[in-house]
């Protein structure tokens, strides 16, 4: 084993010098060109992801050229077993991949970790993106592996690896959590290392492999052929999709709005246009609103609605680990918030350094760090540029300018912590919104408390909305989340004065809102024919899985949607299509010459899989050659020593009658 | 202890539409020197191929030392020492690292084989394979697999780019080799002088149909040519029992004849020949007859006409 990892390091060496030379080449021109960045910049993980990708590839191909320049036979012919001649490959090929990845990656984490070669701070954690990188190479690895090792049917059928590889990649780069990425990178690594084993093993052919090969195989066909059944069928959705529907003249909106004297109206509209403004009763009233609602001179205040949905940002983002003041760094420093540290961080643009620190007692020099700390999660990430940091025990403000901090919401008695601090601008007047479970409170621009009321509804069951006509009156709206499942809630606007006290209530009848985006459409249930019954019921386990884990109202709520866009005729088209394919493929599992069980399971698999069923069928049982039997004249293969009709043998070859035998 | 060292067992092989080795039934004997014979893509290297497991039959099997060949086990193969069809080992090692690299592997490995073997051939362990001509690469690969001291050794064609003297010396090794009746050797070869010195038994596959298995001397008891001179116009042959191919010259006709009996004797009698002359014939001149079976004509005589 040492001897051959010997050998498969040695072998590729010059491919090893060259592509670790172009590594660091890389890393020293991110050093030179760029002084404002990190190794978790987007930038950076573009070069990581495609030179993961690309050294897997190329590693990859590197591990089996033995079988392209024919010394194939001359490597097998040893006494070792060929999965220990394999692994021998693999280590080497890994150890080949992560030097090369590895070297210039980690000179890069070790360069921008030394203080004063960025004007950033540097968090360990940052290097867990492009760690999940070259942990994804090693899919496009095993790949390239496979690839080299498949006796393809069809060109593209040696690609199948590198369709499973991708969507690992794809992966990687989707979910929230590292360990999500790793998760993807394991399950991915393992289907494409057992089918790479087993075509290694077996030289490429299908029929010798061990049972978990054939399915690891099995798995990468049926990824690149899904791959391609979804780019056909979003092809297929973008022709047939009526995008008029959309923009359809005859679409009217309704919904209330308050004047500015604070009398509720019903307004309908129609191409974005006013055709009517209604009082409660149903009763027209006169008003023009010349301009739109935004306009200063509208007759309309506005509600400013505070979000139910709670960003976190993925562990492939910056401010994931560092929180930044973009808009506040001026011309000499960058401000950064260290969530771990719990303060604020200034760095010299100049030399790099740390200029100073900043926590919630005000400014340290000198190399000095806070006494204390915020405390907890920050829960304002998006707002850092506003200069506002929130903590669920109180809001602070930082003005780096005169280097002032000040805390100008904290957690009041009896009340639960904050959810939600935000700056909005409504009728062109800067104010701030906090949200804790049971309280909301409104600050001036100043950061004076205008008001505070208790909440009827908690935001993540209700949308709320503020509108305000200072210096007395104040609405909030309530009204159904859109994407809540607790329907009882009623849309409504209660009016409260400067103290909190409710003097209003106002309960708004029902919308008649013009909601047909997820409308069924008889054409759709042509898709039927792509999407056969194994499809379906996988993507409604999904769905059922996502509905029950996940808990954004917005996806739940989208999946509940998708429900009722599918109209009956699209499941039986399905079932149909099912049982047309599952005919094909019993057809070609007797065609070629496949026992009773196996007909049977290629059925079954047709039926759940439609076409991807009868492709991958055709992928790996290969070519089909048949002959005329010589006793009954049927097509026969030649791999079965008795005919599959008549049962008789292949007759032997006919003698010439000058054979010798001895 | 097995008698038959290699047994094929209806061993087909297709690729695609074409039948490569059609129902082929051999055995190999224990500690003979066994020559696979046949014309370029008569499935010489496609049997050895599979008889090793490097290629899977399409119908059939083959055992060696008793093993299923698509399930040969490294203990069956550290008792093989196999040299493949044009001697591809890596360029970019030098000799002596092949020799590390291959020893590393074989338990038996025996350097005093390879140093004798490559001195023989000159070559500098320091040298690098890539750099080496042809002949010096054979040479590097015959070292290689004598090395490994095998029971059975299986060469694809040895001698391919070979000198006659390294030539010579790959005879002398194989013939030193089964000297104690303890090895055995299968290797292909178009050279068919070669084949005579040191063969005991040959096999003849004619496009995928084994057509002969026997010792040498039956194949060139069974194969004969004969003469017959005639005073004028030599007459039609007509039909000959076991005629193999003639070759009709002014006053003359070479028949060359399979299992030349008293009838054939007696058939060409009636020609009414001047005189009969049974001419001795080597292994390549009987061999060469017995693959032109049912030729009447050699291809220059067919095609003088294009060639003038």
């Amino acid at each position: 084993m040492k001897a051959l990892i010997y050998k498969e390091i040695k072998e590729n060496l010059k491919f090893w010098g060259g592509i670790l030379g172009f590594g660091i080449l890389l890393v020293v021109f991110y050093t030179i060109e760029n002084n404002y960045r990190s190794i978790c910049n987007r930038d950076f993980l573009a070069w990581t992801t495609m030179g993961s990708i690309i050294a897997g590839l190329v590693i990859g191909f590197l591990t089996v050229k033995e079988t392209f320049f024919k010394q194939w036979e001359f490597f097998l012919h040893r006494p070792a077993t060929r999965t220990s001649l394999f692994m021998g490959k693999i280590y080497g090929g890994l150890i080949l991949y992560f030097t090369v990845t590895g070297i210039p990656f980690l000179l890069a984490a070790a360069w921008s970790a030394i203080p004063g070669n960025i004007a950033a701070p540097f968090v360990w954690r940052m290097i867990l993106p492009g760690t999940a990188d070259i942990l994804m190479g090693t899919s496009f690895y095993f790949a390239a592996v496979l690839a080299g090792m498949t006796i393809a049917r069809w060109y593209w059928s040696r690609l199948t690896g590198i369709a499973l590889a991708s969507v690992c990649a794809a992966a990687v780069n989707a979910v929230p959590e590292f360990w999500q990425a790793l998760l993807a990178v394991i399950v991915a690594d393992a289907v494409l290392f057992a089918a790479a084993w087993g075509s290694f093993i077996t030289r490429g052919t299908y029929k010798r492999q061990p049972w978990i090969s054939k399915t690891a195989l099995s798995i990468c066909i049926i990824a690149s052929l899904v791959i391609v059944q979804c780019i056909a069928v979003g092809i297929i959705f973008e022709l047939a999709k009526d995008n008029n529907r959309y923009r359809s003249s005859e679409t009217v909106w309704e919904n209330y709005r308050i004047t500015r004297k604070g009398k509720i109206v019903k307004i309908k509209r129609k191409s974005g246009h006013i055709i009517s403004i209604t009082d409660m009763n149903g009763i027209p009233l006169s008003i023009e609103d010349p301009s739109g609602s935004s306009n200063k001179n509208s007759q309309f205040i506005d509600y400013r609605y505070i979000s139910s949905r709670f960003w976190s940002p993925s562990y492939r983002e910056y401010s994931r680990y560092i929180g930044t003041f973009g808009l506040y760094g001026s011309n000499e420093h960058y401000y950064f918030y260290l969530k771990h540290k719990g303060y604020i961080a200034g760095y010299s643009k100049e030399t790099g350094h740390r200029s100073f620190t900043a926590g919630p007692e005000g400014f340290f020099f000198n190399g000095k760090n806070p006494d204390t700390q915020f405390e907890g999660p920050i829960l304002n990430q998006p707002l850092l540029d506003f200069g506002i940091l929130t903590y669920s025990n109180g809001v602070y403000t930082i003005d780096f300018q005169h280097k002032e901090i000040k805390k100008i919401l904290g957690q009041a008695e009896g009340d639960g912590p904050l959810l939600h601090f935000l700056k909005v601008d409504a009728n062109n007047s800067f104010n701030y919104i906090g949200v804790s479970a049971n309280k909301i409170y409104v600050l001036s621009k100043d950061r004076n408390l205008l008001f505070s009321a208790p909440l009827k509804h908690s935001i993540k069951e209700a949308s709320i909305g503020v509108g305000m006509i200072p210096p007395e009156k104040y609405f909030i709206r309530y009204s159904p989340n859109f994407y809540s499942n607790k329907k009882e809630i009623q849309d409504c606007i209660i009016e409260v004065d400067s103290e909190g006290k409710t003097i209003g209530r106002y309960m708004l009848p029902p919308l008649n809102i013009n909601n047909k985006i997820y409308e069924q459409k008889k054409i759709s249930s042509l898709f039927g024919i792509v999407f056969p019954p194994g499809s379906v019921l996988a993507l409604k386990a999904g769905a059922e899985i996502i509905r029950a884990s996940v808990t954004d109202p917005y996806t739940v709520y989208h999946f509940s949607l998708l429900d009722k866009a599918i109209p009956l005729l699209f499941y039986i088209v399905s079932v149909i299509s099912g049982l047309v394919c599952a005919g094909i493929n019993y057809m070609l599992s007797g065609v070629y010459a496949l026992d009773k069980k196996g007909r049977m399971l290629w059925s079954v698999w047709g039926f759940l899989m439609g076409i991807t069923g009868i492709l991958l069928f055709l992928v790996l049982y290969g070519r089909l050659i048949r002959f005329a039997c010589a006793f009954c004249s049927k097509k026969r293969v030649p791999n079965r020593k008795q005919c599959e009709h008549c049962g008789k043998e292949f007759p032997q070859p006919e003698p010439k009658g000058i054979e010798i035998f001895e | 202890m097995d008698e038959y060292i290699i047994n094929a067992n209806d061993l087909t092989r297709y690729f695609g539409k074409r039948c490569v080795i059609s129902s082929l039934n051999l055995k190999i004997p224990r500690g003979c020197v066994f020559a696979l014979l046949g014309r370029n893509g008569a499935g010489k290297t496609t049997l050895i191929r599979m008889m090793l497991g490097f290629l899977e039959p399409t119908r059939g099997s083959s055992a060696v030392f008793g093993c299923d060949s698509m399930d040969l086990t490294p203990e069956i193969r550290s008792r093989i020492g196999y040299l493949a069809e044009g001697h591809n080992v890596y360029g970019w090692m030098k000799i002596a690292e092949c020799e590390s690299f291959q020893s590393s592997f074989f338990p038996s490995w025996n350097h005093a084989i390879f140093k004798k073997v490559i001195s023989h051939f000159d070559l500098d362990p320091s040298s690098k394979v890539r750099e080496l001509s042809r002949g010096e690469r054979a040479g590097l690969c015959i070292a290689l697999t004598m090395a490994q001291d095998p029971e059975l050794l299986v060469l694809d064609d040895p001698a391919l780019g070979l000198d006659p003297v390294a030539r010579r010396s790959l005879l002398e090794s194989m013939v030193y080799l089964t000297q104690k009746g303890e090895k055995t050797i299968l290797f292909s070869s178009h050279l068919l002088s070669d084949v005579e010195r040191v063969a005991d038994r040959i096999s003849i596959i004619d496009k995928g149909i084994l057509r002969t298995e026997c010792t040498l001397d039956t194949f060139r008891r069974n194969i004969s040519r004969i003469v017959l001179h005639f005073s004028g116009p030599p007459p039609d042959i007509g039909s000959i029992p076991g005629l193999l191919h003639s070759f009709t010259t002014e006053n003359r006709i070479t028949l060359a004849l399979f299992g030349y009996d008293e009838n054939t004797e007696h058939t060409l009698k009636k020609l009414g020949a001047e005189k009969t002359e049974k001419v001795p014939l080597s292994l390549e001149e009987a061999f060469i007859s017995y693959l032109r079976e049912g030729e009447q004509k050699s291809f220059f005589s067919e095609n003088s006409g294009d060639i003038s």
